[in-house]
């Protein structure tokens, strides 16, 4: 009986607060609805300066570049975590039987995965598009792949998975530490080299997103302990 | 070039490190990265003294379109910190380290160069989504911190803190983005948002306070630092709890500033006053000694948040450097004491405290420790916890708010009474039980960072200038 | 109402509306898709707040802290399902009981 009354009590505080939360964050949201405020003219301005002709990807990969560097570290950090789970364990056996249908999807829609990731990888320097995305559409490739009941390297080669997972992380290292190296500042892309480093950054990152969401998936299957 | 880039580059390079050395190397690359981040905080350290506070913009943009470092006594301070505690407790971690779990390739290693990293990105960075991301990378690595070892006990502690600092994450990024939506900026130190100011800052504090284990959202602390390996809650207790209070400190008396109220400041010291309480009420209560250790870090971080009722006050300059400098003892002590407790656990194969009688006669180094910690969490002098709550004492005084003195002289009281009962059970003359033999090295480490609690409270003058340089 | 009005309050509503599940809701799973609802909610208003004068270019740097916070959200989701289903697979619930205070 008091655990009811408990829960209705929970619900109470609960309700209370979330209406409470919401009506705070949209009266904000209200009052500053008719003062724009943003930053798309200095990214348009310095865009030039930047190595690539889209400004979201110009954001990301040189003005606030830090933010990805520590996000590819972030990547890792679940990486690491969940490997710990499996105390570091990072091979898969193969999955059970796979359906007709499974196999089938698999083998139409891997190929076209593949080519699409690195498709939308390529453009990103002039439209929308990037590493992340890539990264993102490769990873479901992978994850579909494992489902079919196929595996791919990475899952027979443990070596060539981490080279994968740490892969942007070095890059965004190295693409950091040389500039100080060269006496200029942390993350400093000068122009004439900008385009170039971008791209090895952006490979880096959609290899290593790619292989980070497909290892996650596959290492907390429902068939692996 | 500065020492700055440096600092948050060292552990970021330290994580790639540890991921790629073959095994056998794992444990002096860890170091190697560990004495590289302390080497960059001491020249950090050096840097400010001499310059004063200053920015580094990285890429070389500047804020508002870059992302930039802001470095002055106070930033300086806690990436030392971070890097003293930090490197004594890696020593500590080589001896202790013995099985898998330790040398795997995902194991202990990468998991704290990744926290490490976090912690100097949030100790240095201007930016507030920058400040997101670093605080959602330390979640994930104090987590993974607490489970690694195995265990469903583990692992329901380590979900449950998971889960409430993702909330405290999400309540952060809420903050962020009201403040984006007015100001179009995303730096620290920028211009005074109006409208949104107030909301952001409850939003963000009530999120950071999730992290920091403020009463009365400190359920998660006691199972997950007690439960956790022994480095990886010195680690947890010393040095991650105070990275949440940290951005609390730059948003209520330097960031938002304006929108603090004080009522607002007045709720966080009562709050405090209460984990201050209540924290030493349940440590007298544990049978065993791991969890007494960490309700005493539920208590202890009461006293940090002392400061902001003090710092509208008369004595805002003693309750600034008071409470920091709490926070600068705080993390070698608990961290003894945690590792102390870790070497017992490992000799006698238990923690309960009863089990401990007459500790002293055979590991009378880890006492030592434990004894030396704990005469500076009690606040004696000539200790670095009675420099801190000397000031914080000054500060009530001068400020006429005597009741936050009271609750200063009652903390130091029953931490006296909880600790010293440990350290009662530990003079008590028993029998030997069967004990396992430790490395040399674990006492070492241990007696180092106690050691470094006591005799900061003797060369205080130095952090204490350096913590007002730009306040 | 302007287009950043809808899109913003959306946003909020779906926090709120998390934010109430994460409370009330006792089933991990739970907890963790109430904390993405959340993150959705966040990443709704960014993307508002990208685009409040019609007609002039957007602003990328909302757009580049949703991407960012995406995946940082992902991966925290990632290992906290991680940690679930290992709570489910060694002790048949997944649920969390009341804490000690």
């Amino acid at each position: 009986m008091s655990s009811r009354l408990g829960r209705v009590g929970l619900w109470l505080i609960a309700a209370v607060g979330s209406v409470l939360v919401f009506g705070a964050v949209a009266g904000a949201l209200l009052e500053i609805a008719d003062q724009p405020a943003g930053l798309e003219a200095m990214v348009v301005a310095a865009l030039p300066d930047s190595g690539v002709g889209h400004p979201v990807t110009g954001v990301l990969l040189n003005f606030r570049a830090y933010d990805t560097w520590l996000e590819v570290a972030v990547l890792l950090s679940a990486v690491v975590g969940v490997a710990a789970l499996r105390a570091g364990e990072v091979g898969a056996p193969p999955p059970e039987e796979p359906g007709p249908v499974m196999r089938g999807l698999a083998e139409v829609l891997v190929p076209v995965t593949v080519v699409l990731g690195f498709f939308v990888l390529s453009v990103g320097s002039q439209g929308p598009g990037g590493a992340f995305q890539g990264g993102a559409v490769l990873a479901g490739g992978l994850v579909v792949l494992h489902l079919g009941g196929y595996r791919w390297v990475g899952e027979t080669r443990p070596g060539l998975l981490w080279a994968g997972l740490v892969a942007a992380a070095a890059a965004f290292a190295v693409a950091a530490v040389a500039p100080v190296l060269a006496g200029g500042e942390l993350l400093q892309i000068p122009l004439w080299r900008a385009h170039a480093t971008i791209v090895m950054v952006e490979v880096a990152v959609a290899v290593s997103v790619a292989v980070t969401l497909a290892f996650v998936f596959v290492a907390a299957s429902p068939h692996r302990r | 070039m500065s020492w700055a880039a440096w600092a948050v580059s060292a552990p970021l390079l330290g994580v790639v490190l540890t991921l790629v050395v073959p095994r056998r190397l794992l444990a002096l690359a860890a170091l190697v990265a560990a004495a590289a981040s302390s080497a960059a905080a001491v020249g950090l350290t050096s840097e400010v003294w001499g310059r004063g506070p200053f920015r580094l913009h990285l890429g070389g943009w500047g804020a508002p379109l870059g992302i930039d470092l802001y470095v002055d006594g106070l930033a300086a301070v806690m990436v030392l910190l971070t890097s003293t505690t930090g490197l004594l407790i890696s020593a500590y971690a080589v001896s202790y380290a013995r099985d898998e779990r330790w040398s795997a390739r995902a194991g202990f290693w990468p998991i704290w160069m990744l926290a490490w990293a976090s912690l100097h990105t949030l100790f240095l960075s201007a930016d507030l989504f920058n400040l997101y991301i670093a605080l959602e990378l330390l979640a994930i690595a104090a987590a993974a911190l607490v489970v690694f070892a195995g265990g469903l006990s583990a692992l329901v502690a380590g979900t449950r803190y998971l889960l409430a600092a993702f909330a405290g994450s999400m309540l952060f990024l809420l903050g962020v983005a009201l403040l984006y939506a007015e100001t179009g900026s995303l730096d620290l130190y920028g211009g005074e948002p109006v409208t949104t100011g107030g909301t952001a800052l409850v939003l963000m504090t009530v999120g950071m306070l999730l992290k920091t284990a403020l009463f009365p959202l400190h359920f998660w602390l006691p199972a997950a630092h007690s439960i956790a390996p022994g480095p990886a809650s010195a680690v947890l207790s010393g040095l991650v709890v105070k990275a949440s209070f940290y951005v609390v400190v730059r948003l209520w008396e330097q960031a938002l500033a304006g929108s603090a109220t004080v009522v607002g400041a007045w709720l966080l010291g009562l709050l405090g006053a209460i984990a201050v309480v209540w924290g030493a009420v349940q440590a007298l209560r544990q049978q065993r000694l791991k969890l007494l250790i960490a309700y005493s870090t539920v208590a202890q971080l009461g006293f940090l948040f002392l400061l902001f009722p003090l710092s509208r006050t008369s004595g805002a300059a003693d309750a600034w450097q008071g409470a920091l400098f709490h926070a600068l003892t705080h993390a070698p002590g608990k961290a003894a004491l945690f590792l102390a407790a870790a070497t017992v656990l490992r000799s006698v194969g238990s923690d309960r405290i009863e089990d401990l009688r007459g500790a002293v006669s055979w590991m009378p180094l880890t006492v030592l420790s434990f004894g030396a910690a704990s005469i500076s969490l009690v606040g004696l002098p000539p200790t670095g916890g009675f420099v801190a709550k000397w000031h914080l004492l000054a500060a009530a005084v001068d400020a006429g708010h005597w009741w936050w003195g009271v609750v200063v002289l009652a903390g130091g009281l029953l931490t006296a009474l909880y600790l010293g009962r440990v350290v009662r059970v530990f003079f008590v003359s028993a029998p030997a039980p069967s004990i396992a033999t430790v490395p040399r090295g674990l006492d070492i480490s241990t007696l180092l960072l106690a050691a470094l609690a006591v005799v900061l409270g003797l060369v205080a003058a130095g952090p204490l200038t350096l913590l007002r340089i730009g306040a | 109402m302007t287009t950043f009005e809808l899109f913003a309050l959306t946003g909020a509503v779906l926090f709120a509306l998390g934010f109430l599940r994460l409370l009330t809701g006792t089933h991990l799973l739970r907890k963790v898709l109430a904390l993405n609802v959340m993150g959705s909610g966040v990443f709704l208003i960014l993307v508002a707040t990208a685009y409040r004068d019609a007609g002039a270019q957007p602003d990328p740097v909302p757009h580049a802290m949703v991407l960012t916070g995406i995946v940082v959200t992902v991966s925290v989701t990632a290992f906290a399902l991680a940690l679930v289903r290992r709570i489910h697979a060694l002790s048949g619930r997944a649920e969390l009981d009341e804490p000690e205070r």
